[in-house]
């Protein structure tokens, strides 16, 4: 299911079944809404379905579709938290919906601590089960670059999940 | 498998579960396909939570604008990268629709790291060092007499000792990996990611060893004269080694003057956005980067030095400017290469490195052996001193991170300086 190879000559339906209930995962484990992370894979979706002339002739469609998805993600969380510190400021209150407490999955609440991009990295590598190559073409960075965001993401999470531990 | 590995594999199993239970195939299948013909923004409002963000924030959204302060708050702390979002407006209403198009709606450049800002272009030409009105300046004092906290290494990797680091060592940071330089060809590449190491030669041994894009590996390389003119200098060459390579090999090299780099403090040579930058002596760019397509790792903005001030330590991009008041101890050692230049450091920051105690030999020497290092963490329009433990030396800082480095003698124990973690 997870980081499945798209067969050549796929239908729109059969890539929909193979590949959407990854991007609904990497969605959940990124915003820790299962909704939402619905609504952007299936937006994710749509796109390549308008686009399908174009999907469909890519080497690799997954990863269109994978660069859509954490295109649309990051759309997401920059504006979820433009509009919570508007919210902030004007209101002079906590944000209405807490991003980290109370999300979906424990995944969402550890990666809460990271910058988008290590978010990304870290979803796409363990939900999505992405070799290193395939995430940095998902993402449109260098190898490396996938590899030293996942170094410094496991440190983050492990700190933190001492720091958690011993309170 | 260490713990952290292990929760991350059981956290992706939960969301996969999650995702799976929330997921009906057929009907998300129908809704896909209903999709292009309906409104729709990011997908949020789909969620009574998301909907219920959006009606508030729309109003807020609105107030905030009438006093005119959306947009600043919204670029000034929103995290939002400047130089290119990766929507076309992540400010702009969340309930405009969105209608297909014979392309993605979203724009498939690279991001960049959210801590990251975009490059700046140098000068190779030394900067007008008459403050100019909109430099945010900071003085940044730190005395013997009151030394500053300790910062404590947390070691996160070792790394053989290269036999000939006897001789003399330096240190370079690329994307997940760190390469230790002897008094030869042989090197050894850390690994940061597994934490393996594994030995390589390069093509020729270079000092002042600096990563630039791609894990091409800059550094000034030495010919010595021919045996029949032994007193003309060695010739000079910034050379690129790329690391990825096996062999290693030397794939630009750039005539300098040997004279320049005679004993040269570390942290002469700086990864700047366009090419290598000098800045201590040529104090400027000295070497375009090789395979400039590759050009796809954060680079860090010039830091400048006064040239006839070194506690005047300017930006990259001239904004900001910190007066370093280092008082020493009398009887400091007297550095025989010269004090450090100031170097980047991760995430906008500058860093600069100095020992503010009284040198380690008694009696009187002509340098001697320095104590106490102190590292200035510097950010526009402020600053902090650090005490570090005088086992551990500051190797090399960049854009990547800072890197202290304690010699047990049979391996060096590496580890970040991160003064806000």
């Amino acid at each position: 299911m997870h980081g499945v190879k798209v067969m050549a000559g796929l239908s729109f339906e059969e890539l929909f079944r193979e590949q959407y209930p990854a991007l609904v995962a990497v969605g959940v484990s990124v915003l820790g809404s299962a909704d939402t992370a619905r609504d952007l894979a299936q937006e994710t979706m749509a796109r390549a379905h308008a686009n399908w002339a174009t999907v469909a002739a890519a080497d690799v469609p997954e990863a269109w579709l994978r660069r859509v998805m954490n295109n649309l993600l990051v759309d997401h969380l920059r504006r979820r938290q433009v509009e919570e510190r508007a919210l902030q400021r004007v209101a002079n209150r906590p944000p209405v919906e807490p991003m980290v407490h109370g999300s979906a999955t424990q995944m969402a609440e550890m990666l809460a601590v990271l910058p988008e991009r290590q978010r990304l990295v870290v979803a796409l590598t363990y939900v999505a089960d992405l070799s290193v190559a395939d995430v940095a073409a998902a993402l449109g960075i260098a190898p490396g670059t996938v590899k030293a965001s996942l170094w410094k993401a496991r440190r983050t999470l492990e700190k933190h999940l001492n720091e958690e531990s011993r309170r | 498998m260490n713990d952290i590995e292990q929760t991350l594999r059981d956290a992706s199993r939960d969301a996969r579960r999650v995702a799976a239970s929330a997921i009906d195939l057929d009907a998300d299948l129908a809704a896909t396909l209903q999709r292009p013909t309906s409104e729709r923004g990011d997908g949020s409002e789909s969620s009574s939570a998301g909907h219920r963000v959006l009606v508030v924030s729309a109003a807020a959204a609105l107030i905030v604008f009438l006093i005119g302060g959306m947009l600043l708050i919204a670029r000034s702390e929103s995290g939002v990268d400047p130089a290119g979002p990766v929507s076309s407006s992540p400010t702009s209403p969340s309930n405009v629709a969105v209608v297909p198009s014979t392309a993605p709606a979203t724009p498939l450049e690279p991001l960049l790291p959210s801590a990251t800002t975009a490059p700046v272009p140098q000068d190779s030409v030394p900067p007008d060092t008459t403050a100019t009105p909109d430099v945010e300046s900071v003085t940044v004092p730190v005395s013997y007499l009151d030394p500053p906290p300790l910062y404590s290494p947390v070691p996160f990797a070792t790394i053989e000792r290269p036999a000939s680091a006897d001789e003399g060592f330096q240190f370079a940071v690329g994307d997940g990996i760190i390469v230790v330089t002897g008094d030869d060809t042989n090197v050894h590449v850390l690994d940061t990611v597994t934490g393996t190491t594994t030995r390589r030669q390069l093509a020729v041994r270079v000092a002042l060893p600096v990563f630039g894009p791609g894990n091409v590996l800059y550094g000034v390389s030495y010919t010595p004269p021919s045996s029949d003119a032994v007193s003309q200098m060695p010739d000079a060459a910034i050379v690129a080694q790329p690391i990825r390579d096996e062999p290693i090999e030397v794939v630009d090299s750039t005539s300098v003057d040997a004279n320049t780099y005679l004993e040269p403090p570390l942290g002469t040579l700086v990864a700047g956005p366009d090419g290598i930058y000098d800045v201590e002596r040529a104090r400027g760019r000295v070497t375009d980067y090789v395979g400039s397509e590759t050009f796809d790792v954060p680079v860090p903005p010039l830091i400048d030095r006064e040239p006839t001030d070194g506690t005047i330590v300017r930006s990259g991009d001239q904004t900001a400017q910190w007066t370093l008041n280092v008082d020493q101890h009398p009887n400091a050692a007297v550095p025989f290469v010269g004090e450090r230049p100031a170097a980047p450091g991760p995430n906008g920051t500058t860093r600069v490195v100095r020992y503010i105690g009284p040198r380690l030999e008694a009696e009187p020497v002509d340098f001697g052996t320095p104590t106490n290092p102190v590292i200035a963490d510097l950010q526009p329009g402020t600053g902090q001193w650090w005490t570090l433990p005088d086992d551990w030396t500051v190797v090399e800082s960049s854009t990547r991170g800072t890197l202290l480095v304690r010699d047990t003698g049979d391996q060096f124990e590496l580890a970040w300086f991160e003064p806000d973690n």
